[in-house]
């Protein structure tokens, strides 16, 4: 195909592994972004990650407009997230993550989890690995 | 943005990370027949690998039972120490069932002040049904077993800190934590 554009490629290493628990109650990214604040990471991908939330709201694009799925718990499982956490417009840690989440019943809803708005139930225990651009 | 009352009094700081060393990167093939968790436990354990991040590539399952979370109504929260949550099912998939993905921590559980418990694995999958239905949640130790071909995994051994499972008292579950690991330097 022609007339394509280069895709934006970032040469890196992979840095230090980081074991965290978040507790309840706490926004699923925000909580993400406060850890990696605190402890210097500007860059880290999701490794592993298992755990809870209260409720779940995930977006997903539908003829260019972006929609929500609220997803009402307590205890929906986190089933499958990926993602990555970069220095956002302000420089600070920004979480973007995606993945599915399952209701009492197994069925899975899945999405972007959107910031604010994603209450840890139980827990959450994941591994970062930070990732250091050249 | 919803919260919960948990029984116990919350807990600081929020989040807890610590830093862990990489003890090792292994792939691993849960083979058919075996089960997935207790047939992880016996590879990890042969190679000294006592706490781990983990992926569930994919694989199939020739059985397969999970449990899924579900509320607990203030009238039944009496019988469950006062918790917010609780397990539902186990609910059962028609097999084979297709494992999509998943994530778990591995680590040792607790048997007691200042011990090492037996090896835990919280682990979450998707997976299909033998129609195609995707459903997932938690799998439940020796009631998923591996079927044809089956069931591959990408560890990340954790070394010095990493997950150990303790209890929980704002929770009042039984709960990973980052902490200090068997031959971990004092």
């Amino acid at each position: 195909m022609s007339g394509e554009e280069s895709a934006i490629i970032e040469k890196g290493s992979f840095g230090r592994l980081a074991t965290l628990r978040l507790r309840p109650n706490e926004d699923l990214s925000q909580a993400i972004e406060a850890a990696c604040a605190e402890h210097g990471i500007a860059h880290a991908l999701v490794r592993s990650c298992v755990g809870s939330l209260t409720d779940a709201v995930l977006a997903h694009q539908t003829d260019g407009v972006e929609r929500e799925t609220v997803v009402k718990g307590p205890g929906l499982e986190i089933a499958l997230l990926n993602g990555e956490i970069r220095p956002g417009r302000d420089g600070k840690p920004r979480a973007d993550l995606r993945g599915l989440v399952c209701d009492q019943d197994g069925r899975a809803i899945a999405g972007r989890f959107l910031h604010g708005r994603n209450p840890i139930c139980i827990t959450i225990e994941l591994v970062l690995q930070e990732w250091i651009p050249e | 943005m919803r919260t919960v009352k948990h029984p116990g009094e919350p807990l600081y700081p929020r989040h807890l990370l610590e830093w862990s060393g990489e003890g090792g990167l292994f792939h691993v093939t849960v083979p058919a027949g075996s089960d997935l968790i207790g047939s992880l436990h016996a590879a990890l354990k042969a190679r000294g690998v006592v706490s781990a991040g983990i992926v569930l590539l994919g694989g199939t399952a020739a059985r397969l039972e999970f449990l899924t979370g579900r509320p607990l109504q203030e009238s039944e929260q009496g019988e469950h120490h006062g918790r917010v949550a609780t397990w539902n099912g186990p609910h059962t998939i028609d097999c084979p069932a297709t494992l999509i993905g998943g994530s778990a921590a591995h680590g040792p559980g607790e048997d007691g002040p200042g011990s090492y418990g037996q090896p835990v694995t919280h682990c979450h999958a998707l997976f299909t049904d033998k129609n195609g239905n995707l459903r997932g949640g938690h799998l439940i130790t020796g009631e998923c077993i591996a079927g044809p071909g089956g069931i591959r995994l990408w560890v990340t051994g954790l070394t010095g800190k990493g997950f150990r499972a303790t209890h929980d008292s704002e929770t009042s579950f039984l709960i990973f934590h980052p902490l200090d690991l068997p031959g971990a330097p004092s």
